[in-house]
């Protein structure tokens, strides 16, 4: 059995997204035998017409000499694995728990920012997408020097506090993302399932590779709390006063109906589905996320392993 | 319907200022719901539909679970309260004295048998009950309803253990009950402030008795109505409220032996005697193959199964010959009855060598026929010794061995011999009265009313021999007898013999007679034609009085034949008429040794014996010494010698020599046989009734919950609430995390 030592308490008291996601890749390489991702390759795959933008260095100039027309050199790496961290970035993301050290937002951040920094770090392109109704932020997949910089900067600046249309935005997505991908999706999809299942179709369709991080903070699936208390709905939801004592049971059985419906889609669809809770260690969270270690998300939405 | 009255006692009652700590529960209730910390929540859709389908439910819960944690208050502070039910020993409040006044039923139908125990152990065991749980300073008083009714303890005890000594020393008497009397002594009781000793805050009357109609009903004019006591008893009970705590079951069977008696008031040796025995059913249901036994000198000697319908009654005929001369004991007995005490009827008989009459004639050969018709109308001759004096002789020769004198035509009589036959009669003596030519009214007049009498001598209440008045002589054609319904035991035989001649006896003159208004004790038992009265009787004493207004000859020789009274000493009707009159004439021979219940027991003793210690054999058991009071008619025995029924043997001791024993028998006067009980109308509403019938066993726990019981009862009650309250709060999620 693995201890996992990096816990969000530790990894939190790092300033830097960077730092961050340098300090769980490390610890997580640490623990592993060979690289999660399937390694960058140089092995030359096919040619392509050259489009504008493309690296100059990548036209194959004998090409060019037989046929006088510019081909561009396409890798095994690139065809095979380029890497999307898509963060959803509603208000709904905003919530921490009254005992968790941070927001599902500013894990998912980390997580998000761990794992373009993993796939950069073995030279394989990354990339980042923000949504929440539709696409706010977008950065081509690229394993250029600089996409880690410029996906760290983006993510340091992002702020969570729009309205979701999950299905909406991932069918946004799906249209700007030209080559098949990894993508990995974090988000708490508190969400019309259907609308949101459609989306992940859509995607789908493009025979991404689409995995699902459904980000969800303790006190969602616990609901410990005892006095009366007013719930003030996000994303424009109405308010609640109730006894959360007495309805506690209720609720409880309200969310793992939803958790369950999440899973058998992601199941009927062949998605991987990996529910992490915002106070699991990161190692963890990103060793079930790249690899899937089996755990299960149990009928109150803690974890066994 | 029955009035109950349940009120609650606390023994702590300071501690019922903790009731509010009752509201604790909704002040945190209402609490909890002001408080709202304002949390955002990302999942709200999930707690709306939550929320709608389980708002009804919570709302339930919650006032479910408000509900169980105020009770549990509730029963706590209740139960440091000491708190206990109180039923009709009402409203008990600490620190206020409390006169606790207890009146028991004495009459002998509270000895009816509910389990092992009579009504009146019952009724003890729940006084004992209270009082072991009243508080200190409250005081006790016990009356009796007895006949007559008396004061157990009649000045208020604080001391609990002397007054539950007394009442367990307490017995059943064997009388009837005298409920104004009872409750004329508890009015006096009342309203004398120095007899009722240290002040006290409240007052309360608790009454015990099965409310049986011969208390608690008077018959009045053949109908029934409540015993006027009873308004005596509400105005009572302004001043102390009384309850009545009914012991009696609505319907309760009874057999009881109402009468015993010889057919021969005169009981002699070697004569078969008739013995009847009458078995009296006051219930409802037909009590059959009831065995009775007969006892002589306490032998059984015969034993009979009778069947007594319900309502009704039923005679066992006995025979029996007495061999031995002197009083002997008889005594029947029947069993298998919830009520024992009814269940026996005892009798003295004193069985002589011969029934002597003394026949005192006025003039010559005036009684010849009436001689030979006491001598014929007997078994055998030698059961009868006729003696015959003139009326001169009538002084000296009437003594106590005769047991009746027959008074034929005699003319006049002088004081001391008024006085000698009034002494007779009364002492059991029998005396009839022949009315003829010498009688003079005046003089006759004279005995009827015992002018002369020492007053001392006598202790009958009404002094008069007969209530009636001599007017004289009156001539009749043609009259005869009327037997007036043959009601009269003199003239029972006949009825239904109207050949035997009564009817048509020839009367030609007689003596008339007035009735005096004012004594009811005289009776007519056979009269004229005409209306005029032919025979009347009248008790005096222990004996009675049969007087005649014809004289048994149908005329002197000497007087012409216009003189002629009757025929009826030739006729048919003679002879039977003498037999029952002589036989109803002494039929209080034996009266001097049967009494009932609570009557005085005087000795028969010769008149130089003095008498000062008698050795006496009580119906309780055992042989004490009793000093005979000397009261004007003789010497007396105390009255706890005939509280109870059953044989009593007296020995007296006179200076230096032993008289002859004496024997007397104690019956139950059977009124209160009858165990129906009064209808509750009679109870008015003032008067708080409590019904103890439904559940006899557990008397004194249901009704008189003891202060521990119901302080265990409320903590467990208490204990159930918060264990319900745990569970049912972890089932509706409230103590989960």
């Amino acid at each position: 059995m693995q201890s996992w030592t990096l816990e969000p308490e530790l990894v939190f008291k790092l300033q830097s997204l960077q730092l961050r996601a340098e300090r769980i890749v490390d610890g997580f390489i640490t623990g592993q035998h060979h690289s999660p991702l399937h390694g960058s390759s140089i092995e030359f795959a096919e040619h392509r017409p050259y489009s504008p933008g493309d690296d100059l260095r990548y036209l194959d100039w004998k090409v060019y000499g037989k046929t006088d027309r510019f081909y561009v050199r396409r890798f095994e790496d690139e065809t095979n694995l380029a890497c999307y961290a898509v963060l959803d970035s509603s208000e709904s993301m905003a919530y921490a728990g009254p005992k968790a050290v941070a927001s599902k937002w500013e894990y998912g951040k980390t997580l998000a920012a761990a794992l373009c920094y993993l796939a950069l770090r073995q030279r394989d392109a990354a990339g980042l997408v923000l949504f929440d109704s539709e696409v706010r932020e977008f950065v081509r997949a690229s394993n250029s020097p600089s996409q880690l910089g410029h996906v760290m900067a983006i993510l340091d600046q992002a702020q969570a506090e729009q309205q979701s249309q999950i299905g909406n935005g991932l069918d946004l997505l799906a249209e700007r993302i030209p080559q098949r991908s990894i993508l990995f999706i974090f988000s708490d999809f508190l969400e019309d399932v259907e609308s949101t299942m459609a989306g992940l179709k859509h995607l789908k369709h493009f025979r991404h590779d689409v995995r699902l991080v459904h980000l969800i903070d303790r006190a969602e699936i616990e609901f410990p709390f005892r006095r009366s208390i007013r719930f003030r709905g996000l994303e424009g939801k109405p308010s609640v006063v109730t006894d959360p004592r007495a309805l506690r049971k209720a609720y409880l059985e309200q969310m793992n109906a939803f958790l369950k419906r999440i899973k058998q889609h992601c199941m009927s669809y062949r998605i991987r589905y990996e529910l992490v809770v915002s106070d699991e260690p990161f190692d963890r969270a990103m060793s079930r996320i790249l690899i899937g270690n089996g755990g299960q998300v149990s009928a109150t939405g803690t974890f066994r392993e | 319907m029955k009035a109950y009255a349940i009120a609650v006692g606390f023994g702590n009652v300071a501690m019922l200022g903790w009731l509010a700590a009752v509201a604790i529960p909704i002040a945190i209730h209402l609490w909890n719901r002001r408080i709202r910390d304002e949390v955002p929540w990302a999942t709200v859709d999930f707690l709306l539909a939550a929320e709608r389908q389980n708002s009804r439910r919570i709302r339930l819960e919650n006032l479910l679970l408000l509900l169980m944690r105020c009770c549990v208050l509730l029963l706590i502070v209740l139960a440091a309260s000491q708190p206990y039910l109180e039923s009709y020993r009402l409203s008990w409040t600490p620190g206020r004295r409390t006169l606790r006044i207890f009146v028991i039923d004495g009459s002998y139908s509270m000895d009816y048998r509910q389990g092992e125990s009579s009504l009146f152990q019952l009724a003890k065991r729940d006084i004992a009950k209270v009082v072991e749980q009243s508080a200190l300073g409250d005081q006790f008083c016990l009356f009796l309803i007895a006949d007559p009714s008396h004061a157990v303890v009649g000045r208020p005890t604080l001391s609990a253990e002397g007054f539950l000594r007394e009442l367990e020393y307490l017995r059943q008497p064997e009388g009837g009950g005298d409920l104004a009397g009872a409750i004329q002594l508890m009015q006096e009781f009342l309203q004398s402030p120095e007899r009722q000793g240290s002040e006290v805050d409240y007052k309360q009357v608790t009454i015990y008795s099965d409310l049986g109609k011969p208390t608690w009903s008077i018959r009045a004019a053949a109908s029934e109505k409540p015993h006027p006591a009873i308004d005596e008893l509400v105005e009572l009970s302004r001043d102390a409220p009384v309850t009545i705590v009914d012991l009696g079951s609505p319907a309760r069977d009874n057999l009881a032996v109402v009468n015993l008696h010889l057919v021969s008031p005169v009981v002699t040796r070697h004569t078969p005697q008739s013995i009847i025995a009458r078995l009296q059913n006051f219930g409802a249901v037909e009590h059959r193959q009831a065995r009775v036994d007969l006892f002589i000198d306490g032998h059984v000697v015969q034993s009979r199964r009778v069947d007594v319908p319900a309502a009704g009654h039923a005679e066992v005929h006995f025979q029996h010959r007495f061999d031995v001369e002197g009083l002997h004991q008889v005594h029947v007995e029947f069993h298998d009855d919830l009520l024992p005490l009814d269940n026996h009827r005892y009798l003295v008989v004193q069985v002589e060598p011969q029934e002597r009459v003394l026949v005192v004639e006025g003039q010559r050969r005036a009684g010849e026929l009436l001689v030979h018709a006491l001598e014929a109308s007997v078994q055998t001759s030698e059961s009868i010794d006729v003696t015959t004096i003139p009326a001169y002789r009538l002084r000296e020769a009437l003594s106590d061995e005769f047991s009746s004198v027959f008074l034929v035509d005699v003319p006049r009589f002088s004081t001391e011999e008024i006085n000698r036959i009034g002494q007779f009669v009364e002492a059991g003596g029998g005396a009839v009265l022949f009315l003829g030519d010498n009688t003079q009214a005046d003089s006759y007049n004279q005995l009827f009313a015992l002018p002369e009498t020492d007053a001392g001598v006598l202790t009958t209440k009404d002094n008069r021999l007969a209530g009636v008045e001599l007017l004289g002589e009156r001539e009749a054609t043609n009259a005869s007898f009327d037997p007036r319904e043959y009601t009269h035991p003199i003239v029972q035989v006949f009825a239904g013999n109207e050949n035997a001649g009564l009817l048509t006896t020839p009367v030609f003159k007689y003596h008339r007679l007035r009735m005096l208004g004012d004594s009811p004790r005289a009776r007519a038992a056979l009269s004229f034609t005409s209306g005029d009265p032919a025979i009347v009787t009248s008790p005096f004493g222990k004996g009675r009085v049969v007087l005649i207004c014809i004289p048994p000859y149908a005329k002197q020789p000497q007087q012409p034949l216009a003189g002629v009274w009757s025929a009826w000493p030739a006729w048919p009707s003679f002879l039977p008429l003498v037999r029952e009159s002589a036989n109803y004439a002494v039929a209080g021979r034996n009266a001097q040794w049967n009494h009932y219940v609570g009557d005085p027991l005087q000795l028969s003793l010769p008149e130089s014996a003095t008498p000062i210690m008698c050795d006496v054999k009580i119906p309780a058991g055992g042989t004490h010494v009793f000093a005979a009071t000397s009261e004007q008619s003789g010497p007396v025995l105390p009255d706890s010698v005939s509280s109870k029924s059953g044989f009593v043997t007296v020995k007296a001791k006179s200076s230096g020599t032993d008289v002859q024993p004496q024997e007397f028998a104690l019956n139950l006067r059977t009124g209160e046989s009858n165990l129906t009980a009064v209808p509750d109308a009679y109870v008015p509403e003032a008067i708080s009734r409590i019904d103890l019938t439904s559940d006899p066993d557990s008397r004194g726990v249901s009704h008189a919950s003891g202060p521990q019981s119901i302080v265990t009862l409320l903590v467990l009650g208490a204990l159930a609430l918060l264990l319900s309250e745990t569970v049912l709060a972890g089932l509706m999620g409230r103590h989960a995390a």
